[in-house]
């Protein structure tokens, strides 16, 4: 068995002030090998998208963190400025919620496609833009040399997006994180997207690291979900949606509304921090137990 | 104007609503038309749901309704009463309040970050000419209505989560006591454990006080959950309409089966369509 | 009534940092991050020259405009702290009884202008259209000309006194309060929350007084600072050029002026003490101004 590509081992961030102190990840752990796509699913608040800010070591300032991500066995945490700049550049790919915030509006998508490979890959000019363009008409945008030439603010969100899923492709990262992809996108557009997404990086051997509030669409494009809430994992594998046995897991597939039936009442959630510490503290039970009945 | 209403009659009638933004002066761009003749109608005690992608006209339809925008062509009847032309005074405003209201998409910014909770409602009753040491005692109860506990009357908004902001956004609108309640993608920016819990709410309203909705959504599964009748539009005009269940379960429009066909659910894979040009 | 399940939040990130920071002890030390150390700083150092001013009455050691000829000119003495000047008054007491003037007269202004300027641009900004236009014309044509050319107008109509600088002063500080709370207002009018007291039937002025201006009330008062600071620099400048309150009458602008001549005799203190103080005021202010200010806008 080779080892996994991505692996957050006992994950904790916390952001501490001087007189408080938030634990806003308490022991986040997964693994992702390669050419998987693993869901990480959450509501607001429970670490998702800090998870991935971690895992790019993007985290504010004012975070305390303990615990290790390992990319392909080197620490991520513990990369020097050289490493982590290839590391950004080269390992890791982002996909972000709203593209337009993160792409500059005076430059073209052009210039916005080719510049990762002309600057860090040494790629050509022109043979980067042969490549850009081949790629824009892989995920569906048409005339794609003439989008070359155009501003961020001549294209539709939609095909921003694509944009997006291009650039981040076209410098073949072994890991894309996605943050949200499709939620500022019509239902139509967002099943695009995610196919485009699923045979190009099933095409390339990519792994993906989808984060995302809907369990349905995750279910979907990945291999495996990991459910998260309040900074932890609580259930992860590849039974998670068919068969889930969290209890947290069962109430936020039962509380999402179905389009083939409706109900009298939709199941409100009980699950809260109390209910997560119980559990929380059994599992530790349940772990010590384990361990004394090896030993 | 007509004189006693009959139960039956529709509380909104829309008919041929059209929008047309204008073209900036002295640019080469097209008029926008966003509604193109749009017709339909809102029964008492009903929810009908606007369902659409962005651009299909259905937010500006619904902004039509209650004055937001300017109407371009088209009429639109509230409770009998032509309601077409924009309010011309603040009597008419008030009185417009008092048949139809709306909540907006965004918790985070339909509401006044500097007014506390309280004040939000109880400035509507006293607008709506329910005033004095009344309006508090009312105030409270109606907060309590949305499932806001009495401490949370003298809170500001930047302490309330989303979903309670959006309960504050429901119960400002029952202050008015309307007979129509125009949400907005009023759920669209919840978790889906709030919403669960908005939608239990906006069904229990309904039931009590028979006010109907119109409910604006691009989620399909949502509108399946709270609305008895849709319509959908695309490209600022209604290409489908009938009895939600129904339509769900058997779309014969493509365009509603496309809709249908891309909502995530068990067994679901994403599908690509034609390439896109814009 | 039912409540469907009692809204329970589950704290998103955002509302919980908020809340960690809300419970910081001591209001004290938010004021005191607010500021920052400059800031305190430069309140210290206003606060000096605020408090002296006010309490002059009782604690100048002498009538400002007592005359004690056998010390004019003198420097600084046991008699008197900071010398006297050319008709031997005491210079510690007019600073004190200047600083009244100096600190008075542009609070005055600024507290005019913001007042007029900001109903202009409610005003504006609620009505848009033909209002907006018009009353946008009136702040360019009042931005053309500076401040000063104002006051100086209105002392060649009505004669240097106070009341009159101060008048035409406010007129010329009306367009920079205007544009700022104008441009903020309009960016209230397109939010959804204004919008949904404009469909319950508030009125536009209730609106703009009671949903519009609270939110635009922190870069208001930013603005009012910041601008004190100039219009204390305005004032002197206009009683320097002896415009504004005249003789005997102790203000730090005529103070410098009459320095002048004392300097040229061999007493530098009342020129250099008079300026020197001009510049603290204006520099704490500045700088108390600017802190707001960035608050304002990390509110945003």
């Amino acid at each position: 068995m080779s080892a996994p590509l991505l692996e957050i081992e006992d994950l904790h961030a916390s952001l501490v002030t001087r007189y408080r102190r938030l634990d806003l990840l308490n022991g986040v752990s997964l693994t992702l090998d390669r050419g998987e796509a693993l869901g990480l699913v959450g509501e607001s608040g429970s670490g998702k998208s800090l998870t991935t800010r971690a895992v790019m070591r993007m985290l504010a300032k004012g975070f305390q963190t303990s615990g290790d991500i390992r990319f392909e066995g080197t620490s991520v945490l513990g990369m020097n400025r050289e490493q982590l700049r290839r590391y950004r550049a080269k390992d890791v790919g982002i996909i972000f919620q709203d593209p337009r915030a993160h792409v500059n509006p005076v430059h073209t998508v052009g210039d916005f496609l080719t510049e990762a490979l002309v600057r860090e890959h040494g790629v050509k000019l022109d043979e980067a833009e042969r490549r850009a363009v081949q790629l824009l008409d892989e995920v569906g945008v048409r005339h794609a040399e003439r989008r070359l030439r155009q501003y961020p603010h001549e294209l539709s969100g939609g095909l921003l997006q694509r944009v997006m899923i291009a650039s981040v492709l076209l410098v073949e990262p072994k890991l894309i994180l996605a943050d949200e992809p499709t939620t500022a996108l019509d239902v139509t557009a967002q099943s695009d997207v995610m196919a485009i997404l699923d045979e190009q990086r099933k095409a390339r051997g990519l792994s993906l690291l989808f984060i995302t509030h809907d369990l349905e669409l995750a279910n979907a494009c990945c291999d495996r979900l990991a459910v998260m809430y309040a900074g932890e994992i609580v259930e992860q594998g590849a039974h998670v949606y068919d068969a889930p046995t969290h209890p947290y897991t069962k109430e936020l597939l039962g509380a999402r509304p179905s389009i083939d039936e409706r109900l009298d009442r939709l199941p409100v959630l009980e699950y809260n921090l109390e209910l997560h510490n119980e559990w929380k503290a059994r599992e530790l039970q349940e772990r010590e137990l384990k361990g004394r009945a090896r030993a | 104007m007509s004189g006693a209403i009959a139960s039956t009659d529709p509380l909104i009638r829309v008919t041929d609503l059209r929008k047309v933004f204008p073209a900036p002066r002295g640019t080469k761009a097209e008029d926008v038309v966003a509604v193109d003749g749009v017709s339909f109608e809102l029964l008492p005690d009903e929810c009908l749901a606007i369902v659409g992608e962005s651009g299909s006209g259905k937010t500006t339809v619904a902004r039509m309704i209650v004055g937001l925008e300017t109407v371009t062509d088209g009429t639109v009847e509230v409770l009998g009463k032509d309601r077409t032309a924009a309010p011309r005074s603040l009597a008419s405003r008030r009185a417009r309040a008092r048949e139809v209201q709306y909540v907006f998409q965004d918790p985070y910014s339909s509401l006044n970050g500097r007014q506390r909770i309280g004040e939000v409602i109880s400035s509507n009753l006293k607008l709506h000419g329910i005033g004095g040491t009344g309006a508090k005692a009312r105030a409270q109860a109606i907060l309590d209505s949305v499932g806001l506990p009495k401490k949370f009357f003298d809170r500001f908004p930047k302490e309330l989560s989303g979903g309670q902001r959006q309960r504050v956004a429901i119960a400002r609108a029952l202050a008015a006591d309307p007979k129509v309640i125009v949400l907005d993608e009023a759920v669209a920016a919840l978790d889906v454990s709030i919403q669960a819990q908005i939608l239990n709410l906006l069904a229990d309203i309904k039931a009590e006080r028979r006010v109907s909705y119109l409910f604006i959504s691009h989620d399909l599964a949502v509108v399946n959950q709270i609305s008895d009748r849709m319509i959908v539009m695309e490209n600022g005009l209604v290409v489908d309409r009938g009895d939600t269940a129904a339509l769900l379960a058997n779309p014969t429009h493509p365009y509603t089966r496309s809709l249908r066909a891309a909502v995530p659910g068990p067994g679901w894979k994403p599908v690509r369509r034609e390439k896109l040009a814009s | 009534m039912t409540a469907s399940g009692t809204a329970a939040a589950a704290d998103t990130t955002a509302i919980a940092l908020r809340r960690a920071a809300a419970q910081d002890p001591g209001r004290l030390t938010l004021l005191s991050r607010k500021l920052g150390v400059s800031g305190l700083i430069a309140s210290a150092v206003l606060a000096v020259f605020v408090l002296s001013a006010a309490l002059a009455p009782w604690i100048a050691p002498y009538d400002p405009d007592f005359p004690d000829l056998l010390s004019a000119l003198s420097g600084p003495t046991s008699q008197h702290l900071l010398g006297a000047d050319a008709l031997g008054r005491d210079l510690l007491s007019r600073l004190m009884y200047g600083a009244r003037i100096t600190l008075l007269g542009p609070t005055l202004v600024i507290l005019i202008a913001t007042v007029v300027g900001t109903l202009l641009a409610l005003v504006a900004a609620w009505n848009r259209g033909r209002v907006d236009t018009v009353i946008s014309w009136v702040l360019d044509v009042l931005f053309a000309v500076p401040g000063i050319v104002f006051a100086l107008i209105a002392v060649a109509i009505f004669g240097p006194n106070l009341p009159t600088v101060v008048v035409g002063l406010s007129i010329g500080y009306i367009p920079y309060v205007a544009r700022v709370v104008r441009g903020a207002a309009l960016r209230e009018r397109g939010m959804p929350y204004v919008q949904a007291a404009w469909l319950q039937g508030q009125s536009g002025i209730g609106i703009s007084l009671k949903q519009i201006l609270p939110n635009v009330q922190p870069i208001v008062v930013a603005q009012a600072v910041s601008s004190l600071g100039f219009a204390v620099i305005d004032l002197a400048a206009v009683s320097f050029l002896g415009l504004g309150v005249q003789p005997p009458t102790a203000d730090l602008g005529l103070m410098v002026k009459s320095g002048f001549d004392s300097m040229l005799r061999g007493q530098a203190l009342e020129a250099v003490a008079a300026g020197l103080a001009i510049v603290l005021v204006v520099w704490s202010i500045t700088v108390i101004g600017d802190r707001l200010a960035s608050n304002a806008r990390s509110i945003r």
